[in-house]
């Protein structure tokens, strides 16, 4: 049971921004999207998400066509971290991961809807933000904040059973500490069985965390596979046009990509 | 009765409207509502003896409020028309759309007001005042039901409205059917203006004022926030009601003067404080 796409394409007007894209987000695997700007990488999330249709191909969730889901059923087995959030009504930290809750609750939010948004805020290092109102927290603590309300979407295993987590580039606005500590969480969801999907723009947090990784380029894929066979000095410089030499990492025997700016071929 | 209940319509449909365009600052009057009314309800003042005598002869009293009704549905309907592109309304296109609207029937109810004799421009100006003067125990049954459904429904929509602050796309993540909840909250706030437009002209800034007043006392939650807004749109247009009777005895100042005089200074503070919070 899956979270899939199968040929997908997608175009808007005489431009093609995906072609023939085919991946599988599996449970307890953390995949992560590389590319460089451009490359389709959101349409991929926004697709895989339903926000968009592909114009051809499909897109399956648990074996089922995306789009033949109940919208709140859709929303309890997945939740969606945009790349940014502009929230300007004065809720609390609290009450935005609360909203997390709603395709879990009717009505007002119970004693157990409360214990998981603040859990999720501890887990994305906010709690002590809990109180405070959301447009005066700083870009990077509105995203941790934003983490944790989808967090709370999919904090307990549906009766259905499987979850998925997709993230538009999770990380852009955190300091190198947040960085790691956004990606450990969905490495952890990643355990309990969660398949999570991330676009990522660092090389080196793709290599040391994802399972699976997917480099795309204008809308084709590039490469699709485990870290250490798609991030190789090739392949980054067909999609980035950049040269790079890629060593060993010295703890965690991961792929360790290290441009080296003499050799930028631009064309 | 009839100041109770154009309040409470007012105030709620302003609520609901601020958390549909996702802006504070919005109002009833943007997505084109109220001036569609009045068009229609100054056509009719205008051409009501000529071009119209057959309709005006077969309605009665009720030509004007129902010709304020319709007109206001319709102008609500073509904005959304207009914004709606394949199923989907972009909310930026759609206040963009109200103000385009806005200053077309503007011109038309301008140009209606240039060929009207004297005495139909003294019912114009007093109508397009607002005021609560015309108001019998006759018009408060015709309209209530117009002003109740709407009263009732929307708070039902307290928590997708919620989650629509966070973003369109972001509610429909969290398993909201945001086309629906747009067309419904359009239909119900077009019911609730068109219906109190009909029978006491543009009453101006309860609906602005009320939910930003409750905002600062209750937070942003629509759950608390509709059902309160209710209350004291209500009760806020009661005292203004009460100003505008007292205040030039024998006298009746038309409320929308009152509401205009209070409402806008409070506005401008409004937006002082904005610019102030923002950067």
């Amino acid at each position: 049971m899956t979270l899939e796409t199968l040929e997908v394409s997608f175009k808007i007007g005489p431009k093609t921004l995906l072609q023939n894209i085919s991946l599988t987000v599996e449970p307890g695997q953390v995949v992560a999207v590389v590319g460089p700007n451009g490359a389709g990488k959101s349409t991929l999330l926004k697709i895989l998400s339903g926000d968009l249709r592909p114009g051809m191909g499909k897109v399956l969730l648990q074996g089922n066509p995306l789009a033949a889901w109940p919208l709140r059923e859709r929303a309890r087995m997945r939740a969606v971290l945009p790349q940014q959030s502009r929230l300007q009504f004065p809720f609390t930290t609290l009450e935005v991961a609360l909203m997390g809750r709603m395709p879990h609750t009717s009505g007002r939010e119970g004693q157990r809807d409360y214990e998981i948004a603040r859990a999720a805020l501890a887990a994305a290092d906010v709690l002590h933000l809990a109180g405070r109102l959301y447009p005066t927290l700083s870009g990077g603590e509105q995203q941790r904040a934003q983490l944790a309300r989808v967090l709370a979407q999919i904090w307990e295993a549906p009766p259905q059973g499987r979850r998925y987590l997709l993230l538009d580039e999770p990380t852009t606005s955190l300091d190198l500490a947040h960085q790691h500590d956004t990606l450990h969480l969905a490495r952890d969801f990643a355990r309990q069985g969660v398949g999570v999907l991330t676009i990522l723009h660092d090389l080196n947090l793709a290599a040391q965390y994802a399972d699976r990784v997917l480099m795309l380029r204008s809308g084709r894929q590039i490469a699709w596979g485990p870290p250490p066979q798609v991030l190789t000095p090739p392949l980054i410089q067909a999609a980035f046009d950049i040269a790079v030499t890629v060593l060993p990492h010295p703890q965690l025997g991961c792929p360790l990509v290290v441009s080296t700016p003499e050799k930028i071929n631009r064309n | 009765m009839m100041g109770l209940l154009i309040g409470a319509a007012l105030a709620v449909s302003g609520a609901a409207v601020q958390g549909l365009f996702r802006n504070p600052l919005a109002d009833p009057t943007l997505i084109g509502i109220a001036s569609g009314a009045a068009l229609a309800a100054v056509a009719v003042i205008v051409l009501g003896a000529t071009l119209f005598a057959g309709l005006t002869a077969w309605l009665g009293l009720y030509t004007l409020p129902l010709a304020a009704f319709v007109g206001g549905m319709a102008t609500t309907l073509l904005v959304y028309r207009l914004a709606s592109n394949g199923g989907r309304t972009v909310v930026t296109t759609l206040l963009l759309a109200g103000i385009a609207i806005n200053a077309l029937t503007g011109a038309a109810t301008g140009l209606l007001t240039f060929v009207a004799t004297d005495e139909q421009l003294r019912s114009i100006t007093f109508w397009g005042l607002g005021s609560l003067g015309g108001a019998t125990w006759q018009s408060v049954a015709t309209v209530t039901p117009f002003v109740i459904l709407p009263l009732i429904g929307i708070p039902y929509l307290a928590r997708p409205l919620n989650v629509l602050l966070l973003g369109e796309a972001e509610a429909g993540h969290l398993g909201v059917n945001v086309e629906r909840v747009k067309q419904v909250i359009v239909l119900l706030v077009a019911l609730a203006v068109g219906a109190t437009v009909s029978v006491a002209g543009i009453i101006g800034f309860v609906g602005l004022v009320t939910p930003h007043l409750l905002r600062l006392l209750v937070g942003p939650d629509h759950r608390r926030l509709l059902p309160g807004s209710a209350l004291l749109g209500a009760t806020l247009l009661l005292a203004a009601d009460l100003i505008a009777r007292t205040i030039v005895i024998p006298a009746e100042l038309p409320i929308g003067i009152v509401t205009a005089m209070l409402g806008a200074p409070f506005f401008l503070w409004l937006l002082l404080q904005d610019r102030r919070h923002s950067f």
